[in-house]
């Protein structure tokens, strides 16, 4: 019973670390997904006019 | 499971989480950094190509001869030859105006990907084509007063890549860190663990009879504290079954010696009554017999008596303990065996150089009435006994000193073991049973103190009942 509690705990670290392995590409895809169901979009602001040259200076 | 085993696998499983954690918040930071970096850097590149567009309008306007048409030929062929020079393989720009492409280098349609509303100066996308991550920015300006689109369509597979690369690095690192952790791990947990082990040892030892074993772990830490509160139990345990041992073995004696001492009377009593049912006697012989049988149940009963005595204070029952005068102590212990004495023709004198002492009178009067008897015993007439009650430190010490035959050196160390007795058929006679010096060993410890023998042969014997102050007995 002893043994079998330890190899439980031992195959579920080992399932954990498996499952943290595979998870994190999927995590980045996901993060790839979700930049690709954005568009940024930044709106334009009245640029100010030129001041005229002078000429004399 | 060990406990070495349940420590080494929830270390790794917190080493696991953590990593886990750290690289997961890592990873996901660093992605989301290319990927921002990606879009800023096209919204980058395209500003810097209007810019030039906008230089070259502005030349283009200064010509003020010049014709419109040909204006925007020539921002339209500067635009071309821009992109041209800027483009590559991963990288192309549009030109997008009045819903038609001046311009348009992009394996996508940009301007159908990502259609840009009025007002809108920058925008972008990404979208995936035919398994490549792809980004298309866009820049709105007005060239000639025209309101124009730029588009730059970029493959970002690179930074996806890149993504790629961090996670195995991750992956690995998560991998390897806790291989390291798996193979280094349980040696110092069973390092750390080892004097458990050792204590474990050494308390199915001590459970099978090795009680003088210690475990002798000196370690500054918890199980250095362990290690030394199980050896003090170890100690007192020892001290107790050694205790037990002794008390037992005393026990064994004193009912030996007892069956042994009983056996004498009971013999005397069976024999002379068979000799009476039995035998045709003269009145003379009867009343001898039956004088015969009287003196043997009261040497019974008196040695019953002082067994309870002895048990009782064995078992450590609570004594009273009060002031008493000492002169009355020794009055009443000499008047209790004064018919002995003045039947043996010895002569007592007391000798009172201290008014009182602490302790309790009845258990110190059977002590006194015991040593008293003894002397008479060992006196010859004529000779005297004296009863001393004097100083002995911070205490009272009672003496019953006499003039007696003394007892030889080598007996004196074990004269106070129940039933031992120097001159065992003598002592018989007089009807002892060698558990005076016993009882009264007794009550002196039971008072915290001891008794003293210093004797002489031929010479004479004192006997000390040596007994605390009451301070002592307060602290």
């Amino acid at each position: 019973m002893r043994h079998k509690k330890g190899l439980l705990a031992i195959v579920m670290l080992l399932a954990a670390l498996l499952m943290a392995v595979w998870l994190l590409p999927q995590m980045t895809n996901l993060l790839i997904e979700r930049q690709m169901s954005l568009h940024p979009q930044v709106t334009a602001t009245p640029v100010p006019p030129e001041e005229p040259w002078d000429e004399g200076l | 499971m060990k406990l070495r085993t349940r420590q080494t696998l929830i270390s790794l499983a917190i080493i696991l989480l953590t990593m886990s954690v750290f690289l997961y918040v890592y990873v996901g930071l660093q992605a989301n950094h290319l990927l921002k970096g990606a879009r800023e850097n096209g919204a980058w590149q395209l500003q810097a190509f209007s810019e030039h567009i906008t230089a070259l309008e502005r030349t283009a306007a200064l010509e003020a001869e010049a014709a419109h048409i040909t204006r925007q030929a020539l921002v339209q062929y500067a635009f071309a030859t821009y992109a041209h020079l800027l483009q590559n393989a991963d990288r192309a720009y549009s030109l997008w105006a009045d819903g038609a492409y001046l311009y348009n280098l992009s394996p996508l349609d940009p301007a159908a990907q990502l259609p840009v509303p009025d007002k809108v100066l920058t925008a972008s996308r990404m979208l995936r084509q035919g398994g490549e991550l792809m980004l298309i920015s866009s820049y709105s300006l007005r060239v000639l007063e025209v309101p124009v689109t730029l588009y730059l369509t970029e493959n970002i597979s690179r930074v996806e890549e890149q993504i790629n690369n961090l996670v195995r690095i991750a992956q690995a690192a998560l991998v390897c860190s806790l291989a390291f952790c798996a193979l280094v791990l349980p040696p110092l947990v069973r390092k750390s663990l080892s004097p458990l082990e050792t204590l474990s040892g050494v308390a199915d030892k001590i459970a099978g009879g090795a009680y003088a074993l210690r475990a002798g772990i000196d370690t500054a830490d918890e199980v250095g504290d362990l290690s030394r509160a199980f050896d003090r139990m170890a100690a007192t345990v020892e001290e107790k079954i050694s205790a037990l041992e002794e008390t037992n073995r005393r026990q064994e004696m004193l009912l030996g010696a007892l069956t042994h001492e009983l056996k004498t009377p009971m013999t005397a009593i069976i024999g002379f009554s068979d000799s009476v049912l039995t035998m045709p006697l003269t009145e003379a012989e009867r009343a001898d017999a039956l004088q015969e049988i009287h003196e043997a149940a009261r040497r019974t009963e008196r040695l019953s008596q002082k067994m309870m005595q002895l048990i009782a204070l064995g078992h450590e029952q609570g004594i009273t303990k009060k002031h008493i005068a000492a002169a009355d102590l020794l009055e009443q212990a000499a008047r209790a065996v004064g018919s002995a004495a003045q039947a043996a023709g010895v002569h007592i004198t007391l000798d009172v150089q201290t008014p009182s002492l602490w302790g309790d009178a009845d258990l110190l009067h059977s002590a006194l009435t015991n040593l008293i008897d003894n002397a008479v015993k060992a006196s010859q007439p004529g000779q005297r006994i004296t009863l001393r009650a004097g100083r002995a430190g911070g205490g009272v010490a009672l003496s019953v000193i006499d003039e007696g035959r003394g007892i030889p050196a080598a007996d004196i160390p074990r004269l106070s073991e129940p039933f031992y007795r120097v001159d065992k058929a003598r002592s018989r006679k007089l009807g002892g049973a060698g558990l005076g010096l016993a009882l009264c060993r007794m009550i002196a410890q039971a008072h915290g103190g001891q008794l003293q023998l210093d004797s002489k042969e031929n010479r004479g014997t004192a006997v000390h009942l040596v007994l605390p102050g009451e301070d002592a007995h307060a602290s």
